[in-house]
């Protein structure tokens, strides 16, 4: 806690700072500051909470509302989109539950809570960023591109035809943060779970070991996220007349 | 209703954001003939045109084809049949080859591309070309190949000639002619230009403001007009 404490010299330093070139945001750090105590204090006792119950069923319970929270955001960034958050609450749950599951399975991780919530929040996390960006392309896509798909529809080709080009390309763009941090990760980049087990005291080596697996883990939950949401997306944009709404 | 017509309208109107872009339009596409969609620009022409193969559904009165309902027609059927060329020639991303045969390959059906080749008049050479290298002229008319291929009944063209220049539009046009009299076709075709109505057209309907003004023989429309909105367009004063 001591380090906690004297840890908010760096707040006291960042305001007097932003005092002296009077930028007008000290007080905005300062709320900031009681606000991301406040949240993260509460998430803390939360997580020890329930990593103090045992049964399962609660981890799956708290997965689940992780999952809602994603998809409805992910939903934000594709208003234009009707059935967005269906979409992205099947696709989240998909690869989640696909990803953590084949863990469990090659005993890669245990069914114990202090594996299950965090990386189930990473992966969640990961795959609703990916989802997000891939719905903001695709919706832009369809916008800009109406004609192409208009073309197609007009040589008989299904909705899910019509769109695949584009529901294609924006998936593919939708990777590139992640294989972006695949070439960099180490280098340029010390990722979030490696950085706390170093921080936490841990070798090394074994914290490299979990990194690996976490970015493994994200790979596949985010792929298998985005190529079920692409198998649904294009339902949003169309009526049952096969016709483009507007 | 006349045993002939391909389409038939009968008060057929059509909304928007609250606005109304046609009104009460009445009309029938006799088969084997090209029928002309004639008006100045925003009067409704296209969103006429895309009622007939269902790319936009009326807010009310009833389109028959071939004297069924056209809602209780397949969709995918339906437009099979009913060929569309979009005002702007959008090609898929491969080759010449590639966007003829995009329909057949979609639908399962066997074509000679040489034989569309020849039939629209695009040299067999061009078929490995890229269509990103293509002029407005040639991708417009790969676009009509590949709505041929799929050797529609009914063929609506929408001012596929808009951004073409004075040689390519008449390629454009004689090509339309040559389809109707080889295939069979029966030809929608819209446009704003008045010489091109006469060059091309048989029958014709003129939309003003969303409503349908006069149809009959595009040739007798054109030289005795019937109505003062027809000579008001006619002499250049509705563009």
């Amino acid at each position: 806690m001591s380090q906690l404490i004297a840890s908010t010299v760096l707040i006291v330093i960042a305001v007097v700072l932003v005092e002296i070139k009077r930028l007008g945001v000290g007080r905005d750090i300062l709320k900031g500051t009681v606000r991301s105590f406040i949240q993260l204090m509460a998430v803390g006792f939360a997580l020890k909470f329930i990593f103090g119950l045992e049964k399962v069923q609660y981890q799956v319970l708290l997965l689940l509302v992780m999952v809602v929270v994603a998809a409805y955001t992910a939903r934000g960034r594709a208003k234009s989109m009707p059935g967005a958050f269906k979409v992205s609450f099947v696709s989240i749950l998909s690869g989640g539950a696909a990803t953590l599951g084949v863990m469990l399975a090659l005993g890669i991780i245990d069914a114990s809570p202090s594996y299950l919530i965090p990386l189930g929040g990473m992966i969640i996390g990961n795959s609703m960023n990916a989802l997000s960006l891939s719905f903001e392309r695709v919706s832009s896509e369809v916008k800009q591109r109406r004609g192409e798909v208009e073309a197609a529809l007009c040589l008989g080709a299904s909705p899910q035809k019509a769109i695949e080009p584009l529901v294609r390309r924006s998936v593919k763009a939708s990777f590139i943060p992640m294989l972006n941090l695949m070439k960099i990760v180490g280098i340029v980049q010390m990722p979030g779970a490696m950085t706390g087990m170093l921080l936490a005291g841990a070798d090394p080596v074994d914290a490299v070991r979990i990194q690996l697996v976490v970015i493994y883990m994200l790979v596949a939950s985010t792929t298998i996220t985005m190529l079920v949401g692409a198998t649904f997306t294009y339902r949003g944009f169309f009526n049952r007349a096969w016709q483009l709404r507007a | 209703m006349d045993q002939d017509a391909v389409f038939h309208l009968s008060q057929v109107s059509m909304a928007r954001n609250g606005k109304e872009i046609l009104k009460n339009i009445d009309w029938t596409v006799p088969a084997g003939r090209v029928s002309i969609v004639l008006g100045p620009t925003g009067s409704g022409k296209t969103s006429l045109l895309r009622l007939l193969n269902r790319l936009d559904d009326p807010s009310s009165g009833e389109i028959r084809y071939m004297g069924a309902p056209l809602s209780s027609i397949d969709v995918r059927d339906l437009r099979v049949e009913v060929g569309m060329v979009l005002q702007q020639p959008f090609l898929f991303e491969g080759t010449v080859l590639d966007n003829i045969l995009y329909g057949c390959r979609l639908h399962g059906m066997d074509v000679d591309p040489a034989e569309i080749t020849a039939l629209v008049g695009i040299d067999e050479a061009m078929l490995r070309q890229d269509v990103s290298t293509l002029s407005v002229g040639q991708s417009q008319k790969v676009s009509i190949a590949r709505a041929v291929a799929l050797r529609p009944r009914v063929l609506l063209l929408d001012e596929p000639t808009s951004g073409l220049d004075p040689t390519s539009t008449v390629q454009v046009e004689e090509l339309v002619s040559g389809l109707v009299r080889a295939l069979g076709l029966t030809c929608v075709f819209v446009t704003h230009r008045i010489e091109q109505a006469r060059r091309l057209g048989h029958r014709g309907i003129l939309i003003i403001d969303g409503s349908r003004v006069e149809e009959r023989e595009i040739e007798d429309m054109l030289s005795s007009p019937a109505d003062e909105r027809t000579r008001r367009f006619l002499n250049g004063e509705l563009r």
